[in-house]
């Protein structure tokens, strides 16, 4: 455990600081279109394309490619698939979500036993590594929840008719498939970067616990939005903080820092 | 557009979901300003006639046409109001206000105070102003249902779609919900289609009745079923009978 002035000597360091604002950033994305997910029920789509981005990292460790430019497009046509599938399914997602994932997760393992020389890459892809985050990726990764922000705030209630009633909503004019399209899109990008975040195994966390810990708040639905972005990046800072104090891995101080939020609104929420 | 144009119009329509013939070569046409009852057995296709005109269903064969175009493009052309089957609960905490979704039944890009004037007026139609700002997921189900057909209201549609509209609500609000859409059909020349398999209730408001078995059985207005052999020979004449003994005995 780190003495307190130590704190603020690896405050100033860049990587720390490049890993606490891409946090932050993939926090906001991952609290906006989690919030959208969870009340489509969908959430489970962000861990099964957590499963299927590693296989694709695989499949470009194996290539000797850079993993994220091959993650990328990759999770971006599986989450088009899944959402094909359910439709072809008539709703059944968490199916169609289940093929996806087990099927990258499978890959990913095959690749891996071919491979044998990127064992160590690929554990940083499985289990997160926020500190090595790249300027770029910084970047990337604000664009993204600038993006999604707009996305979402430009247009609130065709989401809000999207996740109430999408029958109705299509029927009524509103956009649904593009909506759908757009929410895949957005899901599959935003969790190939929060693959560095806290990786592929624990992404889907980003995605369920703020929303959930925002209900136990609020009951309006753009401040429920803008209530879950809030704690995913408050999870972030607190995780990152405690993380850097007691040299504790980053991605499961971040996980475990969402699950005391929850645990803890929920506790004051009862306790009034 | 052109009133002379049926505002529905089916063609042949058949669809099968899942491998199952929901709908068998059904043709209709629904004039502007016609108030239909669409009745039937439970499982006879009423529903899904209901979601091919709203572009929700695809059809397998045949098509179907509203205000002039195919289903699926109807919405800019058409002000639908469509109330679903009650069947489907919001999630408990679902984040979003009463006046948040009657909002959602009106046109996109509207102005912020538009959007409250029209949310408040369809709120007192069906009786719940004061309910504004209560969570959806907090209310009663006959409360819900009352909020979805404030959500159909309140673009001022020119099609009302509803199915079972009435099952959740208590006997003092279905008489005042029947009433409204009288007084919709009278003022406003609302065309409505309302699915019901409770032909005897809705048989007593609506200007013409539409027996749905897969095709249709029977379309005709409330008296001409009453005395339709046809009809006597499907129910029996006791069951005829008594269906129309309950219009006889409908309130004043």
């Amino acid at each position: 455990m780190h003495a307190p002035s130590d704190m603020w000597n690896l405050l100033s360091h860049a990587f720390v600081q490049r890993a606490w604002l891409g946090g932050l950033a993939i926090g906001a994305a991952c609290g906006v279109l989690g919030m959208l997910l969870y009340l489509r029920r969908s959430v489970l789509v962000g861990e099964g394309l957590g499963h299927f981005s590693f296989g694709s990292v695989g499949l470009a460790l194996l290539l000797g490619w850079p993993p994220l430019a091959v993650a990328l497009p990759l999770s971006v046509l599986a989450s088009l698939l899944v959402l094909k599938l359910a439709r072809a399914t008539h709703g059944a997602g968490d199916a169609a979500v289940g093929m996806v994932a087990t099927v990258g997760l499978a890959l990913g393992v095959l690749l891996a036993s071919i491979g044998g020389g990127y064992r160590i890459d690929i554990f940083a892809y499985l289990f997160g590594d926020i500190l090595a985050i790249q300027t770029g990726e910084v970047w990337a990764a604000w664009a993204v929840a600038a993006l999604v922000t707009v996305m979402v705030f430009r247009q609130p209630m065709d989401w809000l008719a999207w996740a109430f009633d999408p029958g109705h909503a299509q029927a009524t004019g509103r956009p649904i498939e593009r909506l759908d399209k757009l929410l895949a899109v957005l899901t599959a990008v935003t969790v190939v970067l929060g693959l560095r975040l806290v990786g592929s195994l624990l992404v889907a966390s980003l995605l369920v616990f703020p929303p959930a810990t925002a209900l136990w708040i609020t009951t309006a639905f753009r401040r429920a939005i803008v209530t879950s972005a809030v704690v995913a990046m408050a999870a972030v800072t607190l995780g990152l903080g405690v993380s850097l104090w007691t040299d504790v891995p980053t991605s499961a101080a971040i996980v475990l820092a969402q699950a005391a939020l929850h645990v803890g609104t929920w506790f004051v929420r009862r306790m009034r | 557009m052109n009133s002379d144009v049926p505002i529905i119009r089916a063609v042949d329509l058949t669809v099968e979901l899942d491998g199952t013939l929901a709908l068998d070569s059904v043709t209709l046409a629904v004039p502007r300003g016609d108030y239909v009852a669409l009745v039937g057995p439970n499982g006879s296709g009423k529903t899904t006639l209901l979601r091919a005109i709203l572009g929700l269903v695809r059809p397998t064969a045949g098509h179907v046409e509203v205000g002039g175009v195919p289903a699926e493009r109807t919405a800019p052309v058409v002000r639908i109001g469509y109330v679903p089957q009650a069947d489907r609960l919001p999630m408990p905490r679902f984040p979003a206000t009463v006046e948040e979704i009657v909002a959602t039944g009106l046109p996109r890009f509207l102005r912020a105070s538009d959007t409250r004037d029209s949310v408040r007026s369809a709120l007192d139609q069906v009786g719940l102003a004061g309910l504004a700002q209560t969570p959806i997921g907090s209310l009663s189900g006959g409360q819900r249902q009352r909020v979805m057909l404030a959500r159909a209201l309140v673009g001022t549609p020119e099609l009302l779609l509803l199915d079972e509209p009435a099952t959740a609500l208590d006997p003092a609000f279905r008489q005042r919900f029947y009433d409204l859409l009288a007084e919709l059909h009278r003022t406003q020349a609302t065309t409505i289609l309302l699915v019901s398999h409770d032909l005897g209730s809705v048989g007593q408001y609506a200007r013409r009745l539409v027996y749905l078995e897969q095709r249709v059985r029977f379309d005709g207005t409330f008296e001409e079923f009453c005395r339709s052999p046809e009809m006597t020979a499907l129910f029996g004449e006791f069951q005829q009978h008594l269906i129309c003994h309950q219009h006889d005995a409908r309130p004043v």
